[in-house]
This record gives structure tokens, sequence and C-alpha cells, in this order.
């Protein structure tokens, strides 16, 4: 048995070597010859990471051999391969303005393994920005990473929560925490992520034409543990940035911080009979990146009708590593959760006292939510080149039923509406890098995605019969991209990025409603990207960004289904063919750090929409609207007084508006405003607080939202492989009024029903705690 | 625009989680306006004068466009998708509902000018259109078995006149049950502080159009027994024709129209 065991690995192995040295003869063919001309007199390369503090892989960072003109840079990963470098010792240099410069001396024997250096950033600013040359992305006035050190000081239920601690970012959860969420960024209602890209490790998140809403983000799949940083871009201005990024865009990336390498296991039990399993391997070794990841939760929820139970696994392994062929890594990622949805509540029946506020209406709301993702990565690092590869396989189900107009539509039955979607989306990109001269150099790009998938919505009635049929759509999407751009840095006081990316869709759908009648079309977008950054004086920066992001049409659009028309003008447009829409965005800041315990950031931007488009969640479809523009401002102050304590405060102030009518843009907050205390002692004590808010929100019809205020907290005890940590959200216990809504329902059945619209509210949860103790070796 | 920042700031800091306002609402007058049903001469030359004009109509709504895309003509030839959908949960789709009148009605054009209907709930907006629905009478509304319109949705009576020969007709139309009219105009832009009146009118002639509800109709034609009285209603064969063309026209919006007045 162990025999056929080694076997298998054996010819795993060697399975493992025949497709890298496939990769390698492509390689060879796409490359110039003399790059890659092997020599077999030359020493071995000298491989390694970059990392930060954290332990995560740190992109862009110069690498040189002392007394040698060998040099190279970090890749995404922080990964970097020096070929050419004489046989015996050498003393490597690593320098990049963000952090502190390292000397590191290798001896001949640490050449044979990978080799692991720590850098330390400049200052611990969480709003740090690589003010200078980051290879891998450029940067803007507005970019931020958010650290696995921030991560932790906020409470955080899943992956989505991370996101809170993104200044003038607001997310609502509009369902229970197996749903996806609202983002609201910068005068965008990105609704369920129709406006807000979200990639995992480079890979496209978002589902482009979900039953439920376009762009659809649920990000289950994700362990939060398991995620080492989170790059966030407002603005669709790096080249990188694909469909949906509208509003700005954020790639989670996969790792497991330093700190918390090993057997780790944690358990978590919450106020609302929540109760968490979460463990985790990963190698202590610096420049090794595999790692997995489990987790297993129950809750309750807070209220009536928010429990859930969920699973999911995250992992990735290292297929194989060889200087010449680079390394080749498998990511794995599942999750299934069942979950209650508790809609929405009318607000004069929350005042009336027909309904409490955490209450539902329906009981019989759910969903479920599973995901399955397998990825091959591949990365090549070959002096003045360097190539990235990956692809991908994936699985989605989702099915939602829920009800919230009650029984405006039908007053007998009910609106209950029970949604299916399942999806297999693959694809595959690649990423090229080349250093023309010392100063300059070209990035290209291509990729490619493809969806199949089948998607029914079905009305039930009050005994959860099936009572008619509005949707069985079958079909396939595909978006294709290429991208070029240069990198031109003359000096380290300026960089200058400038590109485009062009993204061809196709789409193809049957419409099994519709006595199988087939539409498809076909589209282009052409996406310029520029931005600028200057270093003026030491302690002043300045950045210009213009970009051009994009949406695609829904699915939907191309098949024969007409939602009719009911009370429009004649002068309303009433038909057409599908079409990307589009969207131009401009950024202008600076950052000013006149001492290093100081950092203050401002940032102005301007969105236009020459033809606004808004998902519809009723007909499926994208309904065009009016052309929109926003204009508006942020400002960031962060201080650090001492070695271990850290206070931030965000103001972003955003007028949305469609440009025909003057009219606000509704649900996207106008001002929202956060403050962050981080306080990481080295006794082990750490602390965070963080009180988050927004003014109210502009909603349809001239109403108006509520006032928010969120404050969170943690608190926590780090001893050797002992961690301690409390989470409690809604400190000072409001009501949150986390989505608010504006549209006629009914909740009486058989009742006549005034059809004027009326608010309604989804709570945030009340004060709630968690406690969660757990082991690291 | 900084007194409304520090005001939504200090809310937002002190005041924790403030209180969310409706919409402004406004309540309007809806009456009769009989100005649609004044004499008038058809294509055929015939001039009508109508004595009676009974139409059963129920639950009166009011519609914004949002933001729609409304464009110029020289873009309808465009690519760009306008899909429609109504009843929506809150985002700026037009054809919104944000004004109504419920109930049923029998209105008689020609004789309750000005008669009122009720009061209208209507949201601050730019009104485009409105929708309501086609009924017939009952009992309920006030029509007993006996007159000529119970059961009927719309009793029309008149003259028409050409040269010598005058023909006196009644109409009769029956629309398929909860039959909805949509897209009336309704062009007004009102406010919290709005207090006029919406008048509700039945345009016997389109006066943009000039069209009116009895266009390609020849009175005289349809006397068969040279009495002077027509009846058109349906299932008789001899008045299908018109019968249907009227049916037709009654069930446009072209000839209804709600008229905001200050």
């Amino acid at each position: 048995m162990s025999r056929d065991r080694c076997s298998a690995t054996r010819y795993s192995s060697r399975a493992a070597v025949v497709a890298l040295h496939m990769l390698a003869c492509a390689v060879t063919l796409m490359f110039p010859a003399e790059s890659y001309a092997f020599h077999p007199e030359a020493a071995p390369p000298v491989v390694g990471q970059v990392v930060d503090t954290s332990g995560a892989g740190v992109a862009g960072v110069a690498v040189s051999v002392e007394g040698s003109k060998r040099h190279t840079h970090t890749d995404s990963t922080g990964s970097f391969v020096l070929t050419g470098v004489a046989r015996g010792p050498l003393t490597l240099s690593i320098s990049d303005p963000a952090f502190e410069p390292v000397r590191r001396r290798v001896t001949r024997e640490q050449r044979r393994v990978p080799v692991s250096i720590q850098v330390t950033r400049v200052e611990q600013n969480p709003y740090s920005v690589t003010v200078v040359s980051s290879r891998d992305s450029p940067q803007t006035a507005s970019s931020k990473r958010i650290s696995a050190r921030e991560m932790t000081a906020a409470p955080r239920r899943n992956a989505e929560d991370i996101l809170r601690q993104v200044p003038g970012m607001t997310l609502v959860q509009h369902g229970s925490e197996g749903k996806g969420h609202q983002f609201l960024l910068r005068g965008f209602d990105a609704i369920h992520g129709s406006d807000f890209e979200v990639t995992l490790d480079g890979l496209p998140i978002n589902e482009w034409s979900n039953v439920h809403a376009q762009g659809y983000l649920d990000l289950g799949l994700i362990i939060p543990e398991a995620v080492s940083s989170v790059e966030v871009q407002k603005g669709p201005f790096t080249l990188t940035q694909g469909a949906f990024a509208m509003a700005g865009s954020a790639d989670y990336r996969l790792g497991i911080v330093q700190s918390e390498r090993g057997w780790r296991a944690a358990y978590t039990a919450g106020t609302t009979n929540r109760h968490r399993v979460f463990a985790g391997f990963s190698r202590k070794a610096a420049e090794d990146r595999d790692f997995l990841a489990f987790e297993a939760t129950h809750d309750d929820g807070f209220g009536q009708n928010r429990g859930i139970d969920r699973m999911t696994f995250n992992g990735r392994l290292t297929l194989a590593k060889a200087p010449r062929f680079g390394e080749l890594s498998l990511l794995a990622a599942g999750s299934y959760a069942a979950f209650e949805l508790p809609g929405t509540l009318r607000n004069d029946d929350v005042e009336q006292g027909v309904v409490g506020f955490y209450d539902t209406y329906d009981e019989t709301q759910q969903g479920q939510s599973g995901r399955a993702l397998l990825a091959l990565f591949h990365r090549l690092d070959r002096g003045r080149h360097n190539l990235s590869l990956h692809a991908y396989a994936s699985y989605r189900d989702l099915r939602l039923r829920e009800n919230f107009t009650g029984f405006v539509i039908d007053p007998e039955n009910g609106d209950r509406r029970a949604q299916l979607q399942r999806t297999w989306p693959f694809g595959l990109s690649a990423t090229y890098m080349l250093q023309l001269v010392k100063t300059l150099s070209l990035h290209t790009g291509l990729g490619l995605r493809v969806d199949q998938f089948g998607q029914t919505e079905h009305n039930v009635g009050r005994d959860l019969q099936v009572t008619g049929e509005r949707r069985r759509l079958v079909g396939h999407q595909l978006i294709a991209h290429t991208k070029a751009g240069l990198q031109w840095q003359p000096a380290r006081q300026i960089r200058v990025d400038v590109g485009a990316r062009a993204d061809v869709i196709h789409v193809g759908v049957t419409d099994k409603l519709a006595r199988g009648s087939r539409g498809s079309g076909a589209s282009v977008a052409v996406s310029p990207r520029a931005t600028v950054q200057l270093q003026v004086v030491k302690s002043l920066g300045i950045f210009a960004a213009y970009g051009r992001g994009f949406r695609p049409p829904e699915a939907r659009a191309y098949s024969t289904f007409d939602p009719g028309q009911a009370g429009l003008s004649e002068d309303v447009y009433d038909g057409g063919e599908p079409a990307v829409t589009v969207s131009d965005a401009l950024e202008v800041g600076t950052r000013w750090r006149p001492v290093r315990w100081f950092d203050a950031r401002l940032a102005s931007f301007a969105t236009l929409i020459a033809r606004e488009s808004v998902y519809d969640h009723v007909s499926g479809v994208s309904l065009e609207l009016n052309g929109s523009r926003r204009l508006g401002g942020e400002v960031i102050i962060s201080v650090r007084p001492l070695s271990w304590l850290q206070l931030s405060t965000d103001f972003t102030l955003v007028d949305a508006r469609f440009t025909q009518s003057g009219n606000r843009v509704p649900f996207a907050p106008w001002l929202t405003g956060g403050g962050r205390v981080t306080i990481t002692h080295r006794s082990g004590f750490r602390s965070g607080l963080r009180a988050i808010g927004f003014a109210p929100r502009p909603l349809p019809h001239g109403a108006t939202g509520a006032t928010q205020l969120r404050v969170d907290a943690t608190l926590g005890y780090y001893y050797r492989w002992l961690r301690i940590n409390l989470e409690v959200e809604n400190v000072i216990n409001r009501k949150l009024r986390d989505g608010e809504y504006h549209y006629a329902s009914n909740f009486v059945p058989g009742q006549a029903a005034s059809e004027l619209p009326v608010l309604h509210t989804v709570a945030g949860p009340p004060v709630n705690a968690r406690l969660t103790v757990g082991v690291v070796f | 625009m900084m007194s409304r920042i520090a005001l939504a700031g200090a809310s937002l800091f002190w005041l924790g989680c403030g209180v969310a306002s409706e919409a402004p609402k406004v309540d309007l007058e809806v009456v009769v306006d009989d100005v649609g049903v004044a004499a008038f001469e058809t294509n055929l030359g015939y001039r009508v004068e109508l004595s009676g004009a009974r139409v059963a109509v129920a639950d009166l709504v009011f519609t914004v466009a949002g933001e729609v895309h409304t464009i110029a003509l020289w873009q309808r030839a465009s690519d760009i998708l306008v899909p429609t959908a109504h009843a929506h949960p809150g985002h700026s789709q037009g054809g919104e509902v944000t004004g109504e009148l419920p109930g049923g009605f029998v209105i008689d054009w020609a004789n309750e000018g000005d008669r009122s209907l009720g009061t209208g709930t209507l949201i601050a907006g730019s009104y485009t259109a409105a929708n309501f629905v086609l009924s017939s009478g009952t009992e309920e509304l006030g029509v007993m078995p006996q007159d000529p319109l119970y059961g009927h949705t719309a009793l029309i009576e008149g003259t028409a006149i050409k040269g010598q020969d005058t023909v006196n007709f009644t109409v009769v139309i029956d629309s398929p049950e909860g039959r909805e009219l949509i897209g009336v105009p309704f062009e007004a832009e009102i406010t919290a502080s709005s207090t006029g009146t919406i008048g509700f009118r039945l345009e016997a002639l389109d006066p943009i159009e000039l069209d009116s509800l009895f266009a390609d109709i020849d009175f005289v034609a349809l006397d068969d027994d040279l009495d002077g009285n027509v009846v058109i209603e349906t299932d008789v064969a001899a008045v299908e024709d018109a019968y249907n063309e009227i049916r037709r026209k009654l069930q446009t919006h072209d000839h209804f129209r709600f008229v905001y007045t200050e």
C-alpha cells in the first residue's frame, strides 16, 4: 500500500515535472531566446521571498546582489529569483522607500534553499502607501491595503466585514450572515456587487448574471483567518481591475501571517448562540505559502430568522517550485451555508408595534449557498521578465426564498419568490512584465472567463406551493480581455503608469419560458487607465489618476423577456440592444507626512456616467437611467503617538446626482465618517475600537434615511501559543438601521393595499459579543 | 452646505442613530374635468355633441418617470437597453407609483364637471403619467340593475349631425375585468406645498393628434332603419366594427388626461 502511495507520489511528481517542462517550452517560445539561454556552467539561482512583519509577501521590492549588477523585483507574492549570480556566498540588498533597507548575508549553504527576508515598514501606518514604485500595481491617493493587524482590530463575522475598515465604504446586510452584502462606496449603490469588483488572489468572484443581482458577491468562500491582506482600490484606475470595478475593487490575498503559522485551532462562543470552530495548519517557514484552513459555524443570529450554519475550507499547496520553471501552486476553496433571511420591515409597522425591530414578517425566508473553487497558479521570474499564469474552475449554487413586498403583487398568494442559480465558471489569465530599460517596463496580459449557467425563479404561495414560474434561463457568458501598459519611473520621485485594457463580451441565452427562444450578443469595452505619483518633497506626495470602469450587460438582457411597461411616459425609450455601462473616473490627491508619527491624506474624486444603469431585482435586468455624476473628497488622518498605539479618523463627502434631474443618487450616503483606535502592545495585550457612521441616506422619492453610528470593539491577549479575543458589536447598542429602502408593500394578505412607497428597514445587530479562545503551535 | 455638514456631523457622533423621514406627501383634490367633452367634429364631418359620457373607473394612481432614460429621438437608434418594471422595491426606475386615489367611481364627464372624486395622496415629485382601471357599473358604485350602465364599462350618449342628417347614438362599452389603462398623460410638478386640484379629463377629441373617439364612424350608415337612433354595443353584427373601433380607442391612454391646476 505504501509502495503504491510512493508510486503515486512519484507519478504526481513526474507529472508535475512534465507539466512544468511544457510550461517552460511555452515560455521559451514566448520570451526572447537570449533571455532564457541555458548555461550549464551557471550557478544555481538565488530564490527567496520578501515578507513584511505580518508574514505577507511584499510585491515590487528591489532585490540586488551587492558588488554585482544582478537585480530583480519581487512578484505579487513577494517572491524573487536571481539568476546568473556567481557561486559562493553573497549579500542581498533589499531597497524600497516604504521599508527600512535590509542587507542580508547568504552563505553557500543557505543558497540551496529559498531565502526568507523580512522587511519593516518605515512606519506602521494602516493607511500607509508606497509613495514610490510598487512594481506590482500603481498607487493612487486612495489605495489601501488592509493588513492582518487591522483585520484583527475589529470584529469580523465573515470576509465581508473586513471591508468595513475601508474609509468611506458602507456595507449593508439586508439578509442574514449567509447572504451577500450591499456595497456603498463613493456615491455608488453597488447593490450586491454590480459596481464593486472583488477578486481572490486575482480570481474573479463577482457573479456576472446571478438571478438575484448582477455582480452578486458572496464571500462566504473566504475564511477571514486565511486572509493575509486585502488590497482596496477606489475607482477604476489600474489595469488589473476588470468588470464591475466602477466604484472600486478589492483583492483578497490568502495566506497565513507569520505570527499565526503552525498548527492552529480556535473556538468561538457568542451571545447569539454562536459556536464556531476554526482549525488550520501552515508551515512556519516564512517562504512557505502553503496552508490549510477550515471553519464551521452555527449561529442563531440576533432577532428572528437570522440563523446560519456554514462550513468553509481554504487551502493552498505548492505543487512544484524550481528556479528554472518557477512556482506552481494549487488553491482550493469550498463552502456551504444554509441560512435564514429576515427580509425588511415597514417602519410604520415597527412604530405601531405590529412587529419588533429585529423581527420578520415571514419565517419561511431562507437561503442556501454553495461554492467550490480550484485554481492553479504559476509564476516565473527571470531577470527582466516576469510571467504569471492562473487557471481556475468553479461551481456555484445559490438558492433564495424571500418576500420583500408581502402581498402587493399577489394579494392572495403573496409575493414570495424562490430563486435558483447554478453556475460553472472557469477561466485563465496570463500577465507578463518586461523591464525594457531601467526606467521603463511593459506590462501586458490576456485573460478569458467563461460562465455556463442556469437560473430559475418561481412564485411561491403561502403554503410554499409553486404558483407561477417567472424565469427559466440557461446560457453562457464570456469575457476575454487583453491589456497593455507602460510604467515609467525616471526617478525615485516620479512614477507614471499608462495603459488600456480591452474586454470583449459575448452572451448567449436560451429562454425556456419562451419556448426555448435564443438570444445572443457581443460588445466591447475599451478602458484606458493612467496614474501619476510624484514625491514633491520628502514629506509630500501627489497622486493623480484617471480610469474608465465598466459593467457588462446581464444575461437576461439578451433574452426575449419583456417585463412590460407600466406608467411610463412616451418619451421613455422602451427597448434596444444591451450595452456596456461605463464610468469615467478622476482622482487627485496628496499625502502629507511631516513627521514619522503623523500621516494625512486628502483625495478629491469625480465620476461621470453618461448612461447610468441600475440592476432591477424584480425584472432581473438593468434599467437604463439618465446620466449621473459623483463629486467628492475624502480626508484620512492617522497618528501613531506611541509604538503600540494608533489613532485614525476619516471623512468622505460625496455629492452624487443624476445630471438631468439634479436628484441625488439614492441609497449612497453623502457623508461617511469613521474613527479607529488600535492597540497592539508587546505584552500581548491588544484592543481595537471602531466608530463608523454616516449622515442620512437619500432614498427614492425624496425620503431620507436615519443617521447611523456604529461602535465596535475588540479586546484580546496573545501569549505565546494562546490567543484570547473578545469582539463586541454595536457597543452602544443603538438600533442600527443597516438597510433602508422606500417602496410599496403590504404584509396583510387579502387586503387592498396602498401602492405608495413607504420606509422599510433591515435591522443591524444589537449589542452582542463573541469570545474566541485559540491556540497556535 | 457647511452648516448641513456640521449638523450631520454633530448628529452622527452625538446623537447616534437618528430618525428616517418619509417622502414629503400632499393631499390634493381630484375633480372631474369636462373640458374634453365639448362638441367636436369627426374626420367624417359629423359634429358630435355628447349628452352623457359615463365611464366606470377605479384605483387612480399617479406615476413618476424617476430617472429612467428619457432620450432624444436621435438616440433611439442607439443600442441602449431600457427594460422597464413595476412594483420594484426602491430603485429609480420609471413608472413608479407615488400618488394614488383608491376606490371605484362612475364618472359622467358630460354632466358632472367639477365633481369631486376625493382626495388623492401624492408624494412630491415630477409626475409624468397616471394609470387607472376600467371597471364596470355595479351597485357598490351606485349603478342599479335597471341602469343601462349596469354591468358595463362605459355608456356614451349624444347626437351626431352631418348636413341635414341627425343621428342620436348610444354606445355601450364592455372592457375585460380589471383592464388597466396605463400611461395616461399627467405632467405636473407636485410639491409638499401644492394646494391645487387634479382634473380628470375624458378627451373625446385627442387635442394632439385630433383623433376623436368616433373617428371613421359613419353614424348615418349605421342607422339601418333610418329612425335617427343608433345603438352601438357588443354582439350586434351590424355595428360590430364601429363597436370595436370605439372600444379600442377608449382603452388607450390617448383619450384621457390628468391636469393639475394650482
